[in-house]
């Protein structure tokens, strides 16, 4: 089906006030409970820098999940079951990696409905609380909500104040968004079936602007309308155009990174390029962390890679070469990797400059959609042969 | 001492390694820097095995296989294709350059084409001297 | 496959912030528990590690899922309650023949604030010696000037010069050999010494391979390029050389430098803030005690010594002179006949607080009691009055505040001789895995980079970078299969 766009809110007063751009999200999980075996979305724990995976079961839980969280970048894909019937609320490289384990049969696609979120870039946890320390003398404890909004990052406190900076500002000196998150280029979810954010919608207005790109997210959005959770309206052409403006400029900013940290290995000589992989490999412990906080890695503990004797006297091991060659054709820059790796290796940089390379070649990016197969699986003649 | 380079080449068993056996019957030379692994088809050819290949100090890796059309499993060779532009991407992304690598196909008649692209190939790594991924030492 | 049941069907997500028992760093970690078993998930907000885990954090899932201990009699297998009967039994014949030989609780620290406080009170009670296998280090230097008073792990970022003493990051504790690459590009000089080559070359700028009895001249040589810009990290366990640890302390006396101890076990820390270990004695003291007759009653909680003590057989035959042995142990091991065996549960279920090496008050976020809920079963039994862990929790937390005020005092101690002579000699490295028991197999030879320069021949001659007459605990070392099966 062709796209279809609205303007939605929570018809609950209190939700609309106290979740993000009219508390949509939260409506509409509500209105799901019980529809599915599984319901997923990350709640607070405390802090803003801090959340955890929920399964929700009830109204009162699908409360629990409501504010955005930029500062936790959990990757919620792996907790979708096979046979389960999910619903799950997700970031666009979150989304990406539920559709390239549905290429390998680790979900079906019939039984998952994905709540897409807009997102212009997470924030790594501990380097913005050191951040608020150094430039706000603040607390991470005293930071009750945080936002990013035109161009700046904002927290709010306890005593109600506000401290903003922009976001150029903080990412010239080295703070601000994950540096994978700002040359991602994929800032709406439209593999999902419904995609959510407040690009496109009224200032000072508390909607949320929907895009709905499936027959399933559409039952799912009429139903909620029918039972009386969520108000939709029809947003203006105007701000239509905005959206896909604001759109077009993070793609743009994401463009000018990618020039900046993937291009700068991609236009290196050959052997330079190659003396650096070789050089931030060297000092892997071989703990297989990037491997487990890997979202589209899939093999279990019998993987190929994991047969190979850490031991290896090569250049580059064969743990590491393997993975280069999977990721090249299913990366999806989520930065989990770099994330958690104990020795800062920066793999989602190594992995981000395959797959865009290959990107390049081919035309195919990994998980936009189904229909696309991936180029090593396909049963047809390239041209020139 | 001039540089010797090391080739491994990939053969599939039902056509090109026949165009090699054609080729050592008929008396053709060719260099001797050829290492020959035999598949059972060159669809079995598992990206990783090129680049470990390389990471064990191949200069030059040669995969051959039946022409398109001819394969003994049909369609293993369309496989074989994705591969090949697949690798020559990632090597090229690496920095051990595309150029170290080729596809070729042989049939079993083709003894002397087979000697012929050994020794073109073996002339062109030679050019390019030693693969850059191995150490100093090698 | 599960089947659709739209009301009936909870799906239970339990989500447990936890931190990694692994050794003192304590990297904060989610543990999930589902009803397909235990998996973990990174905790990126924690500031102690970022998210970040070595080889021992990301097995967690395995190490928490392998067998857990049941209760055992004497070689027999039995109900719980049973078990705790028998230890009352046990406790009530030790109480006959108190005064006449002694007795000790062994703890070497994978236990929480509120146990170790449980532990000093039974002590106590029964007449028994609290030890962590720290005793004599303690009682050499000062338990407080042991321990750090920071936030965070930035001191190493930030320090001038390095001195690596006798530890190797890479194998034991790769958090530090991440905060010491960012230390080297911020300037720092780093130098290692050792009876090992660490396996960081490309940081470390300068390396002495030395015999540990050579280790103290070689410190007091050290002693005029020290100064109050120089950081020492050591790692600090119940195999330490106590010369060793007397010289570092010594130099840092003098010089005004800062130190740094790492710790094998979780709760090491916690253990010297609340002053458990009180008489002067090693692991080694209380073998021979064990053997000698001198030492009848053992307990022995969460220590996985029995396993993976250095000399195994040496330390069986000691428990098997006992006349009382209790284990209280959450994760199984192999069971001997004189024992009375007690379950606890496994470090992330249970509750209470922790100090980490940075002198944090952390908390575990379980449920259960562990060791005191244990200690309440048993005091039941003997009729006594309950202990309540609030009042427990509140003491730790006193106690912590307390110390957090106090100004360490650190003179110059006597060094005592080193207990190596120059001849041939075993050396412990120890890391998560091996004081527990565990099969590792380290990456350690010229693969992986590690050794990035490093010709190809040189691949099995690794041992070139060891002090002469040393044998490293991990080398041609097979004991740790033995413990295969049970871990896996």
């Amino acid at each position: 089906m062709n796209s279809k766009s609205f303007w939605g809110w929570s018809s609950t007063e209190a939700l609309r006030e106290g979740g993000e751009s009219g508390g949509f999200v939260t409506s509409f999980l509500e209105s799901i409970v019980g529809k599915y075996d599984n319901i997923l979305a990350v709640r607070k724990t405390g802090t803003v820098f801090e959340g955890a995976v929920m399964s929700i079961d009830s109204k009162e839980d699908a409360i629990k999940t409501q504010g955005a969280l930029h500062a936790v970048c959990m990757e919620l894909s792996h907790y979708i079951k096979k046979g389960e019937r999910t619903a799950i609320v997700l970031k666009p490289c979150d989304a990406r990696a539920v559709i390239e384990n549905m290429k390998r049969n680790h979900v079906e696609r019939e039984n998952v409905l994905l709540i897409g979120l807009n997102c212009g870039g997470t924030l790594p946890p501990v380097d913005t609380m050191r951040f608020i320390d150094n430039y706000f003398e603040l607390a991470p404890e005293d930071i009750v909500k945080e936002e990013i909004a035109k161009g700046k990052i904002i927290f709010k406190t306890t005593s109600g104040k506000e401290f903003w900076k922009t976001i150029d500002e903080i990412e010239e000196e080295g703070f601000g968004r994950r540096e994978n998150c700002r040359y991602c280029d994929v800032k709406i979810p439209s593999m999902c079936d419904i995609a959510c954010g407040n690009w496109g919608t009224p200032a000072g207005k508390n909607i949320t602007f929907v895009e709905v790109f499936t027959e399933n997210g559409n039952n799912a959005l009429e139903q909620a309308v029918r039972e009386g959770f969520i108000n939709v309206g029809e947003p203006s052409e105007k701000m239509i155009a905005v959206r896909s403006k604001i759109n077009g400029i993070m793609k743009k900013m994401a463009g000018g990174w990618n020039k900046r940290i993937i291009g700068r290995l991609r236009n290196m000589p050959n052997e330079e390029r190659l003396a650096y992989i070789k050089n931030v490999l060297s000092p892997c412990i071989a703990c297989y962390a990037c491997r487990k906080a890997c979202p589209v890695c899939k093999c279990g503990d019998d993987c190929k890679c994991m047969q190979m004797d850490p031991d290896d006297s090569l250049p580059i091991s064969i743990f590491h070469s393997i993975r280069l060659l999977h990721l090249t054709e299913s990366c999806i820059g989520c930065g989990n990797c770099s994330d958690v790796c104990p020795v800062d290796i920066p793999l989602a940089h190594l992995h981000q400059l395959f797959a865009r390379n290959y990107e390049k070649k081919t035309g195919y990016k990994p998980g936009m959609s189904i229909e696309d197969i991936p180029p090593l699986s396909r049963g047809d003649l390239p041209e020139g042969y | 001492m001039s540089f010797e380079p090391k080739i491994l080449a990939f053969l599939c068993n039902w056509c090109s390694y026949g165009a090699a056996d054609m080729a050592g019957t008929s008396r053709l030379q060719y260099p001797s820097n050829i290492r020959i692994i035999r598949f059972m088809c060159s669809g079995r050819i598992d990206p990783n095995f090129v680049i470990e290949a390389f990471l064990r100090g191949a200069d030059g890796v040669m995969i051959t296989g039946c022409h398109i059309g001819d394969c003994h499993y049909i369609d293993g060779n369309y496989k074989t294709v994705h591969r090949y532009e697949f690798l020559k991407e990632y090597l090229d992304t690496l920095g051990i350059g595309s150029e170290r690598l080729t596809l070729e196909w042989c049939s079993a008649a083709e003894g002397m084409k087979f000697s012929q692209k050994v020794t073109e190939f073996t002339e062109r790594i030679r050019k390019l001297g030693p693969s850059p991924i191995k150490g100093d030492e090698q | 496959m599960r089947t659709y049941h739209p009301y009936l069907e909870v799906i239970c997500l339990k989500v447990i912030d936890s931190h990694c028992p692994g050794c003192s760093i304590l990297c904060g970690v989610h543990i999930i528990d589902d009803d397909e078993g235990i998996d973990i998930e990174f905790m990126k907000s924690c500031t102690i590690n970022s998210g970040k885990l070595c080889k021992f954090g990301i097995d967690l899932p395995k190490f928490y899922s392998s067998p857990k201990q049941e209760p055992y009699v004497y070689g027999k297998k039995v109900s719980y309650d049973d078990a705790i009967a028998a230890t009352a039994d046990a406790l009530k014949s030790w109480e006959n023949t108190r005064g006449m030989s002694e007795g000790v609780i062994l703890c070497t620290g994978d236990a929480t604030c509120e146990e170790l406080l449980v532990l000093g009170k039974l002590a106590k009670k029964a007449d028994m010696v609290c030890a962590t296998g720290l005793g004599k280090i303690v009682s050499t230097i000062g338990g407080t000037t042991l321990l750090r008073k920071s936030s965070n792990f930035n001191i190493i970022e930030y320090a001038k010069s390095i001195i690596l003493v006798d530890i190797d990051p890479y194998y034991q504790y790769p958090l530090i050999a991440r905060k010491l690459q960012i230390a080297k590009s911020n300037g720092a000089h780093i130098i290692s010494i050792g009876t090992e080559k660490p396996h960081i070359d490309h940081i470390v700028d300068e390396v002495k391979l030395i015999h540990p009895s050579k280790m103290q001249k070689e410190l007091e040589s050290l002693c005029e390029s020290v100064s109050s810009e120089t950081l020492f990290i050591t790692s600090l366990g119940i195999y330490s050389d106590l010369s060793t640890i007397a010289a570092i302390n010594n130099n840092c006396t003098k010089q005004y430098s800062r130190i740094m101890y790492m710790k094998d076990f979780a709760n090491t820390e916690g253990s010297l803030v609340l002053g458990i270990d009180t008489k002067n004695n090693s692991i080694e003291d209380i073998i021979e005690g064990m053997e000698s007759g001198k030492i009848t009653a053992l307990f022995l909680i969460e220590s996985p010594l029995y396993e993976s003590y250095i000399d195994n057989e040496r330390f069986r035959n000691a428990c098997q002179n006992l006349q009382h042995l209790i284990i209280l142990q959450s994760r199984a091991t192999s069971v001997p006949n004189n024992a009375i065996m007690l379950p606890l549960p496994l470090f992330y279920e249970r509750k209470g607080t922790l100090i980490n090496v940075c002198g944090r008050f952390l908390s575990l976020k379980g449920d259960k009691e562990g060791v005191a809920g244990v200690s309440n079963d048993i005091l039941e039994k003997l009729g006594a009055k309950k202990l309540s862990f609030e009042t427990l929790t509140q003491e730790a937390v006193d106690r912590y505040s307390k110390w957090k005020s106090l100004i360490p005092e650190r003179s110059t101690v006597e060094v005592p001789k080193s207990a190596v002579d120059s001849g041939p000699c075993h050396k412990y490295i120890s890391n998560p895995f091996l004081v527990r028991g565990l099969p590792y197999t380290p990456c350690k030879r010229v693969g992986k980079g590690l050794y990035p320069k490093a010709k190809k021949k040189e691949r099995y001659a690794v041992l070139q970078d060891i002090a002469e007459n040393v044998v490293l605990s991990y080398e041609k070392d097979t004991r740790f299969r033995k413990v295969l099966d049970i871990y896996e």
